[in-house]
């Protein structure tokens, strides 16, 4: 008797597929993968061709989500038909060198389809690719997601359903709790997305590219820092390093987004931390955000001699670029919201990092107490990008770097304190009763800061024992 | 000078407005009877508005809420009813208790009015809203106040400053006092006018309600009226609304009879500017005695004006007929 193996199937279930698929993602995320997928759109069109300052300019998608529907039609190039058939509906993707020497965020061959299932039952992709003469169309409907069927239908059409190269997806028979996230009158979901897309994308908006939600363009929030751009006058400058390692290019710029914060601006942060709080890192991968404006160890904060973050350091705010047409060098996680923080260009920088954060953290703790007398400093220093800062900065002001070659670094020289007779704070509590009493006494009225009748009692009798002291 | 250190009756925009929101509580309760709900307010020293709704709508189970302990003495002194019942408390106490002072009050539904005078601190009376929403349940009803006016953001117009670098560095603070429950469209700094920052507010105000709301997907927020007064000091604006079982909402919206209501409207768009003009006892008669005519008729047979414009003057005359009949009478009493 021959002993034939049974057949074990080990195909995988649909069903599993996509729900598991959808839970490791956020929605704001999923949406985020069909943004890059039109900006990939683009840079295919492009071939790495950018010496243009907008390069990006007359592309778009525009977004449309309301509680019965989810639409993204961008003008970015459309599907390739035989991509279509042989690549882009599959999960997952076979070739990672697809888009070798193209500065593409898309790795996995997944951001479409998760997104298509996370929203909704039914979807409609209708692509009209450039350099071919037809339109096509791919459904997927409820019907093929319960079953165990793995192909699809691609219809081609004549008809000019899109008025440019590109494409258009739309979901329908949205799962309960996106329709509620879409309605306005349900959620703020919306307000959370564009502001997501305004910092995620400011890049790639600046770099030209619209993006609208339900008719409203989206203007990008860059990240910019404080700088004299050498002028003598006043040395507010960022820290600067620039290196090429593992085939990607990186810069960082860390420095000062605004002046230093005030006792009283401390105190209402303490109490109200701000959401929209922009210190911290940014890390952008080929133009990307990935991560916006972190306060974490991931990027450096309480590593080492960093101190942790801490309101006093507000004012402080840094970017990281990394740029490859080697995607797999990136730091970037299948989500694209986190760091990859095991990869070699992400390792090798972070000791830059932390070296220009902590001049900063210093410098802020040198002048605390003072805060206002630092603010000459700022007040002769303007808001630039950080891409406009490092090609403003002369070659000859940066130094380099021992451990890698070809890095350079630009350490700016922040102004120092003087230590003669120097300023200690004065912390204390009294009653309140007591204090307006004093308030009404000294200044006509009861709406006075605490700190300011201290300030006045404190300097009262300084100037009596003084005067006395001249008497005698 | 704070406008709560006015009394009420010197504030005949604020007086109009509370009698609009009673109206809005004689609407819901044509759908459900208020008589058996709690309703908790910062009623100030002299409860003004528990009062009213106790002789408007009947309700007894009354409940200030007052941190300020002179507030609250006075208070104590001037409590018109034993069954108004007065505790000190900051609203965030308040709001964190609200499940065991409904046990305590033995009520199912409440009214709450969080009345935010102060333009101190915006964004942790927003996230008292979205912690308030996030607690109370189908049927209840909240009303909010908060400070809209743009003075209060801490800029001053500085003397060369030109108005639209000034609009634009309100828009930035602006931006800072509401944090994440800032519009995610920033809107045109040419907004930065009072009103616009009403619009600010009244968005601001809809998401902490809608982030409280996250957790409940079952209910929903129908806003019944928002508006915009000065009390002569600051622009306020004001919000009501009633949270309601998503099933329940068309059946609300009939019996209510709210579509017969001017001054109802449960869009977020629409925010009603309550701005009565300042008229004599003598003015006001004489137009009275004509006032089932149309505006522009009555206007001709006044042997007076409002403005050297003919046009404003008629629209001032409109802004009174339309309150004319919540116009405050105000008198000189001898006790």
């Amino acid at each position: 008797m021959t002993n034939t193996p049974a057949k074990v199937d080990a195909h995988p279930s649909k069903r599993f597929f996509v729900s598991m698929l959808t839970r490791d993602i956020e929605l704001k995320d999923a949406i985020l993968d069909l943004l890059d997928n039109c900006v990939d759109g683009i840079e295919r069109q492009l071939h790495s061709e950018e010496s243009k300052e907008k390069p990006y300019s007359g592309f778009w998608a525009k977004i449309t989500a309301n509680k019965d529907k989810f639409e993204i039609w961008d003008n970015c190039g459309g599907i390739p038909t035989d991509i279509a058939i042989k690549s882009a509906f599959k999960m997952g993707r076979d070739d990672p060198e697809k888009d070798a020497g193209i500065h593409t965020v898309g790795m996995y061959g997944i951001g479409m389809k998760r997104a298509l299932f996370k929203m909704g039952k039914k979807s409609r992709v209708v692509s009209r690719p450039k350099n071919e003469e037809k339109s096509f169309t791919v459904e997927i409907n409820p019907e093929w997601l319960e079953s165990n069927e793995w192909e699809l239908e691609l219809n081609h059409t004549d008809d000019e359903i899109l008025t440019e190269n590109g494409t258009k997806i739309t979901i329908e028979e949205l799962h309960d709790n996106i329709a509620f996230q879409f309605d306005e009158n349900s959620s703020d979901f919306q307000d959370d997305l564009v502001r997501t897309i305004k910092q995620f994308y400011a890049l790639i908006i600046d770099k030209g590219f619209e993006v609208t939600l339900n008719g409203i363009p989206i203007e990008g929030a860059p990240i910019t820092l404080l700088t004299t751009l050498q002028s003598t006058s006043s040395p507010i400058d960022p820290f600067i390093f620039k290196a090429q390692i593992d085939d990607v290019d990186i810069s960082v710029a860390v420095g000062f987004r605004r002046r230093l914060a005030s006792e009283s601006e401390l105190e209402e942060e303490t109490k109200n931390p701000r959401t929209s709080d922009e210190a911290g890192w940014t890390v952008i991968c080929n133009d990307r955000a990935v991560l916006y404006c972190d306060k974490s160890q991931i990027t450096g904060w309480g590593r080492a001699t960093v101190p942790r973050y801490h309101t006093q350091f507000i004012s402080i705010s840094g970017v990281v670029e990394f740029r490859s047409n080697k995607l797999m060098n990136l730091p970037l996680n299948t989500t694209k919201r986190g760091l990859d923080t095991s990869s070699k260009a992400y390792l090798s920088v972070f000791d830059y990092m932390t070296e220009g954060l902590k001049i900063f953290t210093d410098f802020t703790n040198k002048w605390k107490g003072r805060e206002e007398e630092t603010n000459d400093f700022f007040n002769n220093a303007t808001p630039k990008k950080p891409r406009e800062i490092l090609s403003a900065i002369e070659n000859s002001k940066f130094s380099s770097v021992r451990k890698i070659e070809g890095a350079k670094k630009y350490t700016p020289q922040l102004p120092v304190p003087e230590e003669k007779n120097p300023l200690r704070r004065i912390v204390f509590t009294r009653p309140s009763e007591d204090i307006t009493t004093l308030a009404i006494a000294l200044f006509d009225g009861s709406k006075v800061k605490p700190t300011d009748v201290g300030q006045r009692c404190f300097d009262l009798k300084l100037e009596e024992v003084k005067s006395k002291r001249i008497s005698k | 000078m704070s406008g709560q250190d006015v009394p009420y009756y010197l504030r005949p925009n604020k007086h109009v407005e509370r009698q609009i929101f009673l109206e809005i509580l004689t609407h819901i309760n044509r759908w459900t009877n208020l008589t058996d709900y709690l309703y908790a307010s910062m009623g100030g020293k002299y409860l003004e508005d528990l009062k009213a709704v106790y002789s408007s709508l009947g309700i007894k189970n009354l409940l200030s809420i007052e941190c300020n302990r002179v507030t609250y003495e006075r208070q104590m002194f001037n409590r018109p009813f034993s069954f108004l019942d007065c505790l000190k408390i900051t609203t965030g106490e308040f709001i964190s208790q609200l499940d065991n002072v409904m046990e305590d009050k033995k009520a199912k539904n409440c009214i709450v009015w969080l009345d935010y005078a102060s333009a101190k601190n915006r964004q942790g009376q927003l996230q008292e809203v979205e912690t308030i929403a996030s607690k109370l349940a189908a049927n209840d009803v909240l009303k909010i106040t908060l400070n809209a006016s743009r003075k209060t953001l801490g800029a001053d117009k500085e003397e060369n400053e030109s108005e639209d670098d000034f609009q634009k560095r309100l828009l930035e603070k602006a931006k800072a006092k509401l944090g994440a429950y800032f519009p995610g469209h920033i809107p045109n700094h040419s907004r930065m006018t009072d009103s616009g920052f009403a619009e600010i507010i009244s968005h601001a105000a809809k998401a902490a309600i809608l982030k409280g709301l996250a957790g409940s997907q079952n209910i929903s927020f129908l806003p019944l009226g928002q508006y915009r007064y000065n009390d002569g000091f600051h622009w306020m604006y004001t919000l009501t609304g009633i949270f309601l079982k998503r099933e329940d909402e068309d059946d609300f919206r009939r019996r209510s009879d709210i579509a017969d209501s001017d001054f109802i409207s449960t869009d977020w768009q629409v925010i009603t500017e309550i701005a009565l003009p300042d008229l004599s006892i003598r003015e006001r008669i004489e137009i009275d005695l004509n006032i089932n005519l149309r505006p522009d008729e009555i206007h001709a047979k006044l042997p007076f004006g409002f403005d050297s414009d003919p046009d404003r003057s008629v629209e001032t005359l409109k802004r009174y007929i339309k309150h004319y009949k919540r116009y405050p009478n105000f008198v000189r009493a001898v006790f």
